[in-house]
């Protein structure tokens, strides 16, 4: 043994005195024993496969991953999930490169500079918990719980948060869905009790035999659907869309329309592409209902387009139908013609009357068939309600919603779940407020800012893009027993969301975080942020936490099926870094809360009840599936028809189950993890169609929908033998229990209270609908739309396997030449590989990019690649590289959601071309929230466009 | 042969404490104390590294101690703040601490070559506290890997186990030239274009002598 | 009887998602920039007549395989009885005749796997190599169809595990039962490139044929 290579360290006695070094003991190592060692050594190198969901967007897919030395190594679908059938996407496929980037989160940090500066400095659980247990508990005292904001991102691990923060006494706690699509889910909420309409296409489904057995049935029984401004090739929140599609067309013949100004993914599987303007869809939606009303003959087999049947399994038909025909004599100001007419919807929209004509016939006389309107469309106009009501009524009349092969509201079928772990009953709490020297007593969620507050008292989906007025101005409450009760907004929790970025307009957001009071302290007392990335927002926040990633903690798939199915989305690997489950997170402020005095927070609720996060998933999953045995076939002939399931498909297929006559339930064994684990990840319950009626007779079996009738309402509020029904029944008695006070949004379009049946008014910055924008018409020619890119959403963009992908006209490889790390080999090295700084060339990566149309563009002497500046009639602007096709209709400008101007160094390569990509949410209007529920009009602006 | 190894268990000692996380007032404070005799005329800025990169590190930290003597609490709250900036983000940190993110094919943590070295603590014995969750090649743990083998070589020869001492001697040779040699000296590079602050930048340079001895 | 693999791509039901892409280098570690399994995207037409063509790339496993006569080392680039074309990384001196030899462009270099088969024998009539060490050269890389899956008798490539149209159909066309021999025989299928005389394994339906022509580039340009 020699030590012969070394130089002599020359300062080595001056360091042999340091006290420091007396220091010996391992900070991050440990000795094994030979019996772990061994264990560790014959473990090492062997594939061990787990069964969990992919959260890294909301398709939620069930996937299989495979582990090899705690590590995630493979990845596939989990071929027991019908959600995706085995299958997964390049983004699902990428995960390790997310899981394992070196730019995800790792430590908890606190702000060192002023917000935005950037300057964090790392600190430990226990000091991040201390700073915001001490602020959240002075805020409480010093303007009351309510002054607090969850915004909890992730539909699927809301749940910890959501009791946190209820038990805290905050009523203010939302999740991503607010910022999603509210408006087009508004008509199927309204309705029929339910969320998202979806076609029959999830394959395969569980169906009961007439022998009693049951079927993995793979058959497709679609014969027509209607996309509109939906885009399941691309934006994949319902994942079977993608096969069933082509699958319903290769196998079923279907025909596929798809209705978007651009020429998208799914629009290259459909007989029939049509691109009216944007905005229009209701205007379209209007005419196919009028063209059905005025042609429908029922002796006419050509012509037969209603099935009037629906009758029996509705209610307020005549209402609705004589409501919307009144519009039929009204002329609109804009072209002078009658609503809803051919003529009128032509010159609206820009499609031809022929091909209005076409596609209301081809819709009426094509049967099963199913009309879905994405969040591309409806979702993002500040009249999308209207368009989202009409789309109910035209699948409703023509006899296919939950046909076979028809349309489906996966909301009102999947499984049930969650329960009492959400916490909702701490929300009954009672508390009291000084309100004008007067104490009032009410629950606590009662001081809601949305459901209670003066703008939106209907937005049940919570009025996100609302939140920067209401830091700087805080809330009025003007509904409820509360009152005249004033409350600022001190605290913002914002987890796996980047509102910041997303939330509407970034200037805005980044305004309202960033303003101070008099003495010059941030009105917004305390903002934090939890995630596993690091985006844009985290750049203003006070404290960062590290959330463990999609594929370390567990929690239960969200998921739109078109029966009931939930499956474990299981904690695959250890939480990397420091990074913690949101359980944890949970009870560590809880605890902490506890320990300064506050004693809503309570160890029996939290830390001694769930002592793992398995604990809190048995409780989530304590109520499903909790739906009722209702359709042809009924999913259990043997147990009564309409009452409710709870318990396992296998217990409740063998009998083991107690049957409570009076409540109308069915009981079985109740799903818990364990039971998950040991069946592939997955529960599944039979499917069954036309689940309004009974099984053997043609009446309602008044247990489904989920309306205050249990029929489909074509009537909103309206009172029937001294009692009171319909969707906005509640949202007008508020309104005349406090003396008739319109609320702000209602205002806004001339109305006074939420309309009894049918309504329509007119969308924003949309020249060719609404007279107050026509003078801008010459000077903005052009309406931007937005859409999703899959694959390039907020928080995906730095792995670099997706970044070879180029998408529709708005993700193409069009980057300049940029330097970024990657391996390369050494050529004299005996280690294979080194990273090494490389040049990616120009045009090989995919960025964010401007679709516009090839004669729009020759006309400004554009062609792909060249740079353009994209301006609205606000002055605001964003910058980006134009790409050139024919593939989308002139006078439209279109730009994916979050692609460009990612102004967070953590996003990757996505940084670098921030200053040459298109930030779409910066020319959002962020005083257009649309009037019902608050939500921002993203696709409702003009702009002009000139070469940079 | 011993006594040199003993000064380099000083030194490793001394590195892994600066890279494993910011350094406390204790540590400051008493780097503070050493004294620079043999070179305390020259001016390190303006003379080169030569041939002691260790020592050439270590006198550029204990200058930058000085520099900032009178500010010393506020001082070591900024190099906290750089430290976190340099090495753990929230902003894409522009020296990444672990091995794997300059050797890998992917670029990224926990690859195949994190499992080479967690397969090498294995050899001597040992394992990451936190196994699965902190990636095993960052460099503080590296680094304290080296410390340990070195102390425990150190140990062994003078319990006269010459055998077992040669063995992790192996080891840690092994684990220095064909490992950390192999990606320390691009991470070394980062720092030094990255940072402003004389006190990493003296880090820097030691940590690329402590490298390549 | 031996297998005979061949992959089939159901164009009718190809999505444009690229899962094959990202699964292919998920499982076999391709490096970035390069591909062994590649979507093509091309926008052609005008409005309100525009057209987009997916075309998912892949090595043809071609039963006349053009790449095999150049290589100049016995056994380093083959075909195996079940009709996978296979490089033999400690055979393979990286001469890269073969990747200029494939007119699909299914065959690169892979930038971080140094070649093993010390080159100097082959020096003299192997200009490429000529003068250099094994350790300067690198090995070149293919699709297999995923022959470590096969080796495990998981007879499906990572691509086909994951397509999300489930376009791809993978099997033994020696078995008239697959369910690849069964679409093969049912619906009219044709090969990129037919004309090349290299006789393909991977087979493709393709309604509208333009494909091959509107996204006629190699896999790795």
């Amino acid at each position: 043994m020699q030590v012969s290579r070394r130089v002599f360290l020359k300062y080595a006695g001056a360091l042999s005195g340091l006290a420091a070094l007396n220091k010996t003991g391992l900070v991050s190592l440990k000795h094994l024993s030979p019996a772990e060692a061994e264990a560790m050594q014959t473990s090492m190198g062997k594939y061990e496969v787990k069964y969990t969901a992919d959260a890294m967007c909301p398709a939620e897919c069930g996937m299989e991953m495979w582990v090899k030395d705690g590590k995630i190594a493979k990845i596939y679908g989990n071929k027991a999930v019908p959600m995706n059938d085995g299958i997964a996407c390049a983004k699902g496929a990428s995960g390790q490169q997310l899981v394992y980037s070196p730019y995800r989160l790792k430590y908890p940090m606190i702000r060192v500079g002023e917000r935005g500066s950037g300057k964090f400095k790392r600190v430990t659980w226990d000091e991040a918990i201390d700073h915001i247990g001490l602020k959240l508990t002075d805020i409480k005292k010093k303007y009351g719980a309510e002054s607090v904001i969850m915004d909890c991102g992730d539909v699927t691990d809301r749940d910890q948060y959501y009791r946190l923060f209820f038990a805290y006494g905050t009523p203010n706690t939302t999740e991503h869905g607010a910022i999603c699509d509210v408006p087009r889910r508004h008509g199927p909420r309204l309705m029929v009790g339910g969320k998202r309409w979806e076609p029959d296409i999830m394959r395969p489904q569980l169906v009961r035999q007439s022998d009693g057995s049951l079927k993995k049935d793979y058959t497709y029984k679609s014969k027509l659907i209607v996309y509109n401004g939906w885009n399941p090739f691309v934006a994949t929140r319902i994942f079977y869309e993608n096969r069933g599609t082509v699958g319903a067309k290769v196998e079923n013949g279907c025909k596929v329309v798809v209705i978007d100004p651009s020429y998208s993914n799914t629009a290259t599987a459909a007989d029939m592409w049509l691109a009216p303007r944007a905005g229009t869809d209701g205007d379209l939606f209007g005419a196919m209902l009028r063209y059905i009303l005025e042609n429908d003959n029922q002796n006419d087999p050509n012509k037969k387009y209603i099935d009037w049947s629906f009758k029996k399994y509705s209610t307020g038909w005549d209402d609705f139908e004589a409501a919307f025909k009144s519009w039929w004599g009204k002329k609109d100001p804009i072209n002078g013609l009658s609503y809803f007419s051919l003529d009128w919807t032509a010159d609206r929209t820009g499609l031809s009357k022929a091909q209005i004509e076409e596609l209301s016939h081809l819709f009426g006389i094509t049967k099963p068939a199913a009309l879905v309107w994405g969040m591309q469309s409806p979702g993002h106009h500040y009249n999308g309600y209207c368009a989202s009501i009409i789309g109910v009524a035209l699948n409703v009349i023509t006899g296919n919603f939950d046909a076979p092969g028809g349309v489906i509201d996966c909301e009102l079928v999947k499984a049930d779940k969650g329960g009492s772990a959400t916490g909702k009953q701490f929300k009954k709490k009672k508390v009291k407020r000084n309100i004008d020297g007067k104490e009032v007593e009410g629950e606590v969620e009662h001081l809601h800012m949305d459901l209670f507050g003066s703008k939106y008292p209907a937005a049940w989906d919570d009025a996100v893009a609302d939140y920067p007025n209401a830091f700087k101005e805080g809330v009025d409450v003007r509904y409820g027993p509360f009152r005249g009760h004033h409350y600022p907004i001190k605290a913002y929790i914002l987890r796996t969301g980047n509102t910041v970025l997303t939330g509407s307009a970034p200037w805005k957001w980044k305004d309202a975080i960033l303003a101070k009071d008099a003495k010059g302290n941030y009105k917004l007392e305390l903002n934090v942020f939890i995630d596993t990335l690091n985006l844009e927002s985290a750049l203003y926040a006070d404290v960062i936490l590290p959330e463990a990633s999609y594929a370390e903690r567990q929690s239960l798939s969200d998921i739109y099926p078109s029966h009931q199915v939930i499956y474990n989305r299981d904690a695959v690997i250890k939480p990397l870094h420091e990074c913690k489950k949101p359980t944890d997170i949970m009870n560590m402020l809880a605890k902490k809360l506890n320990e300064l005095g506050d004693s809503d927070l309570k160890a029996a609720d939290f830390w001694e009840k769930y002592k793992s996060e398995e604990d809190f998933v048995n409780e989530m999953l304590a109520p499903a599936p909790g739906r009722v045995n209702v359709g042809t076939p009924l999913p259990y002939p043997k147990y009564p028809e309409g009452y409710k399931l709870i318990g396992t498909p296998d217990s409740l297929e063998k009998g083991e189950v107690t049957i409570d006559n009076a409540k109308k339930v069915v009981k079985g064994k109740s799903v818990t993890v364990e039971w998950l684990r040991n069946n592939h990840g997955v529960a599944i319950w039979p499917m069954s169609w036309r689940r309004y009626k009974k099984h053997n007779a043609d009446e309602p079996n008044k247990a489904f929908p989920n309306t205050s009738t249990k029929l489909i309402e074509f009537k909103f509020d309206w009172k029937d033998g001294g009692k009171r029904y319909g969707g906005y029944k509640s949202y007008n008695e508020k309104i005349e229990k406090a003396g008739g006070e319109v609320p702000l949004g209602l205002k806004e379009i001339g109305f006074t209270k939420f309309p009894e049946t049918f309504f329509w008014f007119e969308t924003k910055w949309n020249p060719h609908t609404n007279p107050e924008y026509k003078k801008y018409a010459k000077d903005y020619p052009f309406q931007l739309i937005c859409g999703r890119v899959h694959h390039s959403m907020s928080g995906t963009q730095m792995i670099p396997w997706l970044g070879e992908i180029k998408t529709e006209g708005t993700w193409q490889p069009m980057n300049k030449e940029f330097e970024a790390d990657v391996p390369e080999a050494m050529p004299m090295g005996d280690e294979p590989m080194k990273s090494m700084k490389k040049k990616f060339k120009a045009n090989t990566y995919s960025v964010g990019s401007i679709w516009m149309n090839t004669d729009d563009a020759k006309k400004l002497g554009l062609k792909s690649g060249d740079l353009a500046v994209v301006e609205n009639p606000l002055k605001k602007s964003t910058k980006g590289k134009v790409f050139v096709s024919g593939g989308i209709r002139p006078g439209i400008i279109k730009i994916g959601f979050a692609t460009g101007g990612r102004f967070s160094p953590g996003m990757g390569p996505a940084y670098k071309s921030k200053d040459y990509t298109p930030s779409h949410n910066d020319l959002v209007d962020p005083d257009v929230l649309s009037p019902i529920m608050g939500f921002p009009g993203y696709a409702d602006m003009i702009v002009k466009v000139k070469k940079a | 042969m011993i006594n040199a190894l003993k000064d380099e268990l000083s030194l490793y000692n001394l590195l892994r404490q600066i890279f494993l996380k910011e350094p406390s007032k204790y540590l400051i404070h008493d780097m503070n104390k050493i004294e620079l005799t043999s070179g305390n005329q020259e001016n390190s800025e303006t003379k080169g590294p030569g041939e002691d990169m260790a020592g050439y590190g270590l006198r550029f930290m204990v200058e930058a101690i000085r520099k900032n003597e009178n500010n010393l609490n506020e001082w070591i709250e900024d190099l906290a703040i750089e430290y976190a900036r340099l090495f753990i983000g929230p902003q894409n940190p522009p020296a990444v601490p672990y091995a794997s993110f300059y050797l890998s094919e992917s670029h990224s943590l926990m690859t195949d070559e994190t499992i080479d070295v967690r397969k090498q603590y294995l050899e001597a014995g040992m394992a990451v506290k936190e196994l699965y969750s902190i990636p095993d090649d960052h460099i503080g743990i590296e680094l304290e890997f080296i410390y340990y083998l070195t102390q425990k070589t150190i140990e062994l020869f003078e319990q006269e186990q010459r055998d077992e001492a040669a063995r992790l001697f192996e080891i840690r040779g092994n684990f220095l030239s064909n490992h950390m040699a192999q990606w320390v000296p691009l991470f070394v590079e980062r720092i030094l274009n990255s940072t402003g602050e004389d006190f990493y930048k003296g880090a820097a340079y030691m940590l690329r002598g402590a490298v390549e001895l | 009887m031996s297998k005979k693999y061949a992959l089939l791509v159901d164009l009718r039901r190809c999505v444009g998602c690229t899962s094959c892409q990202v699964s292919c280098k998920m499982e076999n570690a391709v490096p970035i920039g390069q591909f062994r399994s590649k979507v093509d995207i091309a926008d052609t037409g005008e409005y309100p007549k525009p057209k987009r063509y997916f075309f998912p790339k892949i090595c043809n496993q071609c039963d006349e395989a053009p790449c095999i006569m150049p290589c100049p080392v016995k056994g380093a680039t083959y075909k195996r009885e079940d009709g996978v074309v296979m490089v033999n990384r400690d055979l393979c001196i990286g001469c890269g005749r073969c990747v200029g030899a494939c007119p699909y462009g299914a065959r690169f270099m892979h930038p971080h796997i140094p070649v093993k088969n010390d080159p100097k024998p082959y020096a003299k009539n192997v200009h490429e190599v000529a003068g250099k060490k094994a350790k300067d050269l690198r090995v070149v890389d293919k699709c297999d169809y995923c022959s470590h899956r096969l080796a495990e008798g998981i007879e499906e490539p990572a691509c086909v595990r994951n397509c999300v149209g489930k376009a791809r159909t993978f099997g033994d066309l020696n078995d008239s039962d697959s369910s690849v021999s069964k679409l093969k025989a049912s619906v009219k299928t044709t090969y990129w490139h037919p004309e090349y005389g290299t006789k393909p394994r991977t087979v493709f339906i393709a309604p509208d044929e333009k494909v091959f022509s509107a996204a006629d580039s190699q896999i790795n340009k």
